[in-house]
């Protein structure tokens, strides 16, 4: 500011000559609008007031709802829900389908075990709830067997019918493991 | 299933109940979610629901026993915020709390009640036919009567609305029986013919399905394993008449007219020719009367008013490929004729002729309200589409004569598209999305966008913010600057530019060569996840990238240190570094002084430093200070970074007022700064130091930072903290906004087409102001001021006005060619040529639409 410049201003008021430049945003520079400024006397041969990089705030800063959605795209999405795409092309991986058939044979090693203690400590043979649960359990494996060959022959040896079954049927081995 | 085995008999005997044991630490709820299979079929599950909320992006969806939300996590994951409500609910209100904090994201869309199967909706304050979607996943089994069940939860949906399922549909499976089988409600369904397992197979559900007011199933994700997936996700459609009409157009009838008047327009070609003589044939069944014309032309003659058409024209002959005013006129007494309109195009995404037609229709749909109007879109081959050309036409015809009569109230939940298209027997509906990348990065001028960046695929980047403090930024651009050569992917990098030669400044870094996938050492001018190095070098060290680069930057570093210094010299370094950091620059200097015999003496303020360092306390008097250090020091390295130590570095400098001193800010800034001009000289440098660093590979292991941490970070930092670029997937990052600096080269140039106008000159003044030099402007009637032209001279820039008719191919050959014998190589052509000649359709004339 020059003091002496301003005294001599008149006391009505008057034109003044502006000299500004706004002054091009930094990257990211997204909190304000910088520029110069300088207010000279009248006849312009002399600056009043200079200011040097004043800044213009915006008095809250922008928010998620002030942004602008200019770009958009079309998608195309099936009609109706297609499983088929949902799962897409995934597959069991070769652990995965192992441990499945882990997972089964552990069910039934619980269940056996389950059953023996029961039988020696209470001394009654798949009784109560247990029972229950336990036909309720074998029935629909044995209901996988083909009805042709029989589970095992009468000495409980495995037949070559059941050994070439244990290889050819991984569903079965679990639970004839576990048998 | 051994939890529960191990814990079985103490359950049966009635000391605890099963499901105790199965819910500690969380057990059941991770099994829900992360269990054998369940995780790929709850993601299936979720990837099922955006295929439907695609389509209804503003749907209400409901959950049935969401639980502790081991689904709707994965749901709402992947749907993010297309839909309009979440109703999260569950037989008990226990869940809730957690759920609501777990979803916080979610908060205001997410409504928390419960809601029991077994009883009536309305007799638990839920109202009839609301729902759009309702999601179940393993929950709909636990019932005493799965029809009963199921029409409750038919009850709340639309008509048209979706159930979708993820259920156990191996129902023999002894594994699962083994798990629940200690909880009562996995023999509800005992008197429900599910004897064995509440669990039901597919076929199974399909009848319940159809029993309780559901299409059935309707769609579900393929059977892979039995054993180790015995999963299904399943969608049924809630059906009412109207659905099962829409769902089967051909089979079943609608209440509403049949169509009276059917034309079908197209056949000149064999091929199509035939697939109209089948639509005909289907139709005789369908509608009154049915007429078939070979093309639009023919076709006008016989025009009935309300008429239905199903064009197939372009199949065979793509009208915007050879308009005439004919068939411009056709064209027209058609649209206006005509109550319905099914037009069908083939592989229109391709074919600019075909996709013209696409956003003609979108006009015409506006400028015709009362014109039903779709546009199919074929694009895998005309085989078999007979039917279902006749099926969607049916569904068009009947869904405007609903609307009609006002039959399509609040409770029918269907959409009449105006486009579809066919592909590999599914059809397709297209949506408009906002892209978020790009809006992201306008929106980045206005205020600080951050986001989660994938490291695969985006440009990410360290630089420093204000005040200091190092942040990630979202790079726009991958470009080559311009010292780079081959690109590089980091691995391992300092968090400084370390300073190499006197005012340069790089980063240093362990990576991948990307195109030879070579371990390089490499100095950067950027910090990013990949870069242009200035310069590379191979290695062949084993072991941790992390531990030879904590070397080589404090071998560095102790170079850059004592390249000022002469020998003989004894030089007082204080804090050479701080925890492991110490030893390998404290070694680094202390080798390459005794190489060029130096004496080298190191000080610090901690207790806890090396031992054999000196120890100044910044509460000593500076006559203390001045008597512990050693007589005959010629140069003081100040490597102070904490408060503490700064002070005694004060004090040093008091104490030593003689001695040259050097700074830490002549050693590392926070970025690259500084010209490399010496290529040569630089890879000696990098060379030697990795020879040093090969020998004396770090015993302690260095700081590192993953890239989460580096925006953590509080000051002071040590420079040579290193930063780990492998160790997370994405990066939390600022999108930086677009820095044009590098956009244009000065000897290349740049074709504006139709850009004349005010958008183009401000355009061409940003594009100088940005490095272009040769920049073109053209239109067909040009009238630029040529002082505003002169005024690019100061820049030393070339801006030149040309006529040209951008729809003239002569013509514009002929500018190139101009272009080309005056001016650089042309690299960028902006086009914003239009003709804007505001008419409806029905008054334009043919001149106006080939002009346009």
């Amino acid at each position: 500011v020059n003091p002496e410049l301003c005294a001599t201003l008149p006391l009505h008021s008057v034109q003044l000559p502006v000299r500004a430049q706004l002054l091009a945003p930094e990257a990211n520079a997204v909190d304000s609008i910088r520029g110069n400024l300088d207010i000279l006397s009248v006849d312009k041969q002399h600056v009043m007031i200079q200011v040097q990089g004043a800044a213009v705030v915006p008095v809250s800063m922008a928010t998620v709802s002030d942004d602008r959605t200019v770009f958009s795209y079309t998608k195309l999405g099936v009609a109706a829900p297609d499983g088929e795409l949902a799962l897409g092309e995934l597959k069991p991986s070769n652990n995965d389908i192992e441990l499945g058939a882990v997972r089964e044979r552990l069910a039934f090693f619980y269940y056996r075990s389950g059953s023996t203690n029961l039988l020696r400590q209470t001394g009654q043979s798949l009784s109560g709830i247990f029972n229950a649960c336990g036909i309720r359990l074998i029935r629909p494996c044995l209901s996988l067997m083909p009805e042709s060959i029989p589970i095992s022959s009468q000495s409980g040896e495995m037949t070559p019918k059941h050994r070439s079954m244990l290889s050819s049927k991984r569903m079965l081995t679990p639970w004839i493991a576990a048998w | 299933v051994r939890t529960v085995g191990e814990t079985l008999p103490s359950a049966v005997r009635r000391q605890s109940t099963m499901i105790e044991h199965m819910m500690k630490d969380g057990l059941l709820d991770e099994f829900y979610k992360y269990a054998l299979g369940f995780q790929v079929y709850n993601e299936s599950l979720g990837r099922m629901v955006s295929q439907f909320t695609h389509v209804y992006p503003r749907a209400k969806i409901f959950e049935v026993g969401a639980g502790t939300g081991g689904a709707t996590k994965f749901v709402l994951e992947t749907i993010g915020n297309t839909f309009s409500s979440y109703t999260y609910t569950d037989i008990s209100s226990g869940y809730f709390e957690k759920a609501a904090e777990a979803f916080s994201d979610w908060k205001d869309k997410l409504i928390f009640k419960s809601f029991d199967t077994e009883r009536i909706p309305e007799s638990q304050d839920f109202q009839e036919s609301t729902y759009d979607l309702i999601i179940a996943s393993n929950v709909l089994h636990a019932t005493e009567s799965m029809e009963k069940t199921l029409k409750n939860v038919r009850r709340l949906l639309k008509p048209g609305g979706y159930l979708m399922l993820l259920e156990i549909t191996n129902h023999k499976l002894a594994a699962f029986t083994s798990m629940f089988g200690g909880i009562s409600g996995w023999w509800a369904g005992c008197e429900d013919g599910r004897p064995y397992a509440p669990t039901m197979p597919l076929e199974a559900w399909n009848t319940v399905l159809r029993q309780s007011g559901f299409s059935g199933v309707g769609s579900t994700t393929p059977n892979r394993d039995q054993l180790a997936w015995p999963f299904s996700v399943i969608s049924a459609q809630a059906v009412d008449n109207r659905i099962n009409y829409l769902r089967k157009p051909l089979y079943r009838s609608s209440n509403a007219a049949q169509i009276s008047q059917l034309t079908i327009i197209g056949g000149k070609s064999l091929e199509v020719a035939k697939i109209a003589e089948d639509i005909a044939d289907i139709a005789g069944l369908r509608c009154q009367s049915v007429d078939s014309f070979a093309d639009l032309i023919s076709a006008q003659s016989s025009v009935v008013p309300g008429q239905t058409v199903i064009c197939l024209s372009d199949l065979e002959d793509p009208m915007f490929k050879s308009l005439t005013p004919e068939k411009m006129d056709a064209l027209k007494i058609m649209l206006e004729h005509s109550q319905t309109l099914l037009w069908v195009g083939r592989d229109s995404r391709d074919h600019p002729y075909q996709q013209a037609m696409v956003g003609f229709l979108r006009c015409i749909i506006h400028e015709m309200p009362d014109l039903s109007l779709q546009h199919l879109d074929i694009a895998s081959g005309l085989k078999e589409v007979s039917t279902l050309i006749m099926e969607v036409a049916l569904r068009l015809d009947t869904l405007s004569q609903w609307k009609a009569s006002g039959a399509l109230d609040q409770q029918l939940l269907y959409t009449k598209e105006t486009e579809l298209m066919f592909q590999l027997e599914s059809l397709y509906a297209p949506r408009m999305l906002p892209d978020p990348t790009r809006n992201d990065r306008m929106n980045s001028q206005r205020r600080s966008v951050a986001k989660d960046a994938s490291l695969k695929s985006n440009l990410i980047s360290i630089s420093e913010t204000g005040s200091g403090l190092p942040v990630l930024k979202d790079v726009p651009f991958f470009s080559k600057g311009k010292e780079g050569k081959s690109a590089m992917e980091t691995c391992v990098s300092t968090l400084s530019a370390l300073g190499i030669t006197a005012g340069l400044y790089l980063l240093v870094s362990v990576g991948l060569a990307i195109s030879t996938s070579e371990a390089v050492i490499a100095l950067s001018s950027s910090n990013s996840n990949k870069s242009y190095p200035v310069v590379t070098i191979p290695t062949d060290i084993p072991g941790d990238p992390a531990d030879l680069l904590s070397v080589i930057a404090a071998e560095f570093m102790a170079a850059r240190m004592l390249s000022t210094v002469v020998v003989g010299a004894k030089v007082l370094v204080h804090k050479p570094g701080t925890g492991s950091l110490e030893s390998s620059l404290a070694q680094a200097l202390r080798r390459q002084a005794s190489a060029r015999k130096f004496e080298v003496i190191s000080s610090t303020s901690r207790a806890d430093d090396d031992p054999s360092w000196l120890r100044l306390s910044p509460w000593m008097h500076d006559h203390n200070i001045k008597r512990l250090l050693p007589t005959g020091v010629t140069n003081f390295l100040d490597l102070a970074i904490d408060d503490e130590s700064k002070e005694v570095s004060a004090l040093i400098q008091q104490a030593l007022p003689s001695v040259q001193y050097t700074g830490s800010k002549d050693f590392w800034r926070a970025t690259s700064s500084g010209l490399f001009q010496d290529q040569e000289k630089l890879i000696s440098l990098l060379k030697n130091a990795a020879t040093g660093a090969g020998q004396h590979l770090a015993s302690h292991k260095p700081t590192e930072l993953s890239l989460s941490q580096v925006t953590d970070v509080k000051p002071p930092l040590h420079p040579a903290t290193l930063v780990d670029w492998t160790a997370e997937d994405t990066a939390p990052v600022i999108v930086d906004t677009i820095d044009a600096t590098h956009l244009f080269s000065a000897d290349k140039s740049y074709l504006m087409v139709g850009l004349t106008g005010q958008i183009g000159q401000s355009l061409c003044e940003w594009m100088v102001r940005n490095g272009a030099r040769n920049i073109l402007l053209t239109s067909r009637h040009p009238s630029v001021d040529q002082k505003w032209l002169d005024s690019f001279r100061a820049y030393g820039a070339k801006v030149a006005v040309h006529a040209m008719d951008v729809t003239s191919k002569a013509n514009v050959i002929q500018v190139v060619n101009d272009i080309q014998a005056s001016s650089p190589p042309i690299m960028g052509v902006a086009n914003a040529a239009m003709v804007l000649k505001d008419t409806l359709f029905s008054q334009m004339s043919y001149e106006q639409m080939t002009e346009s």
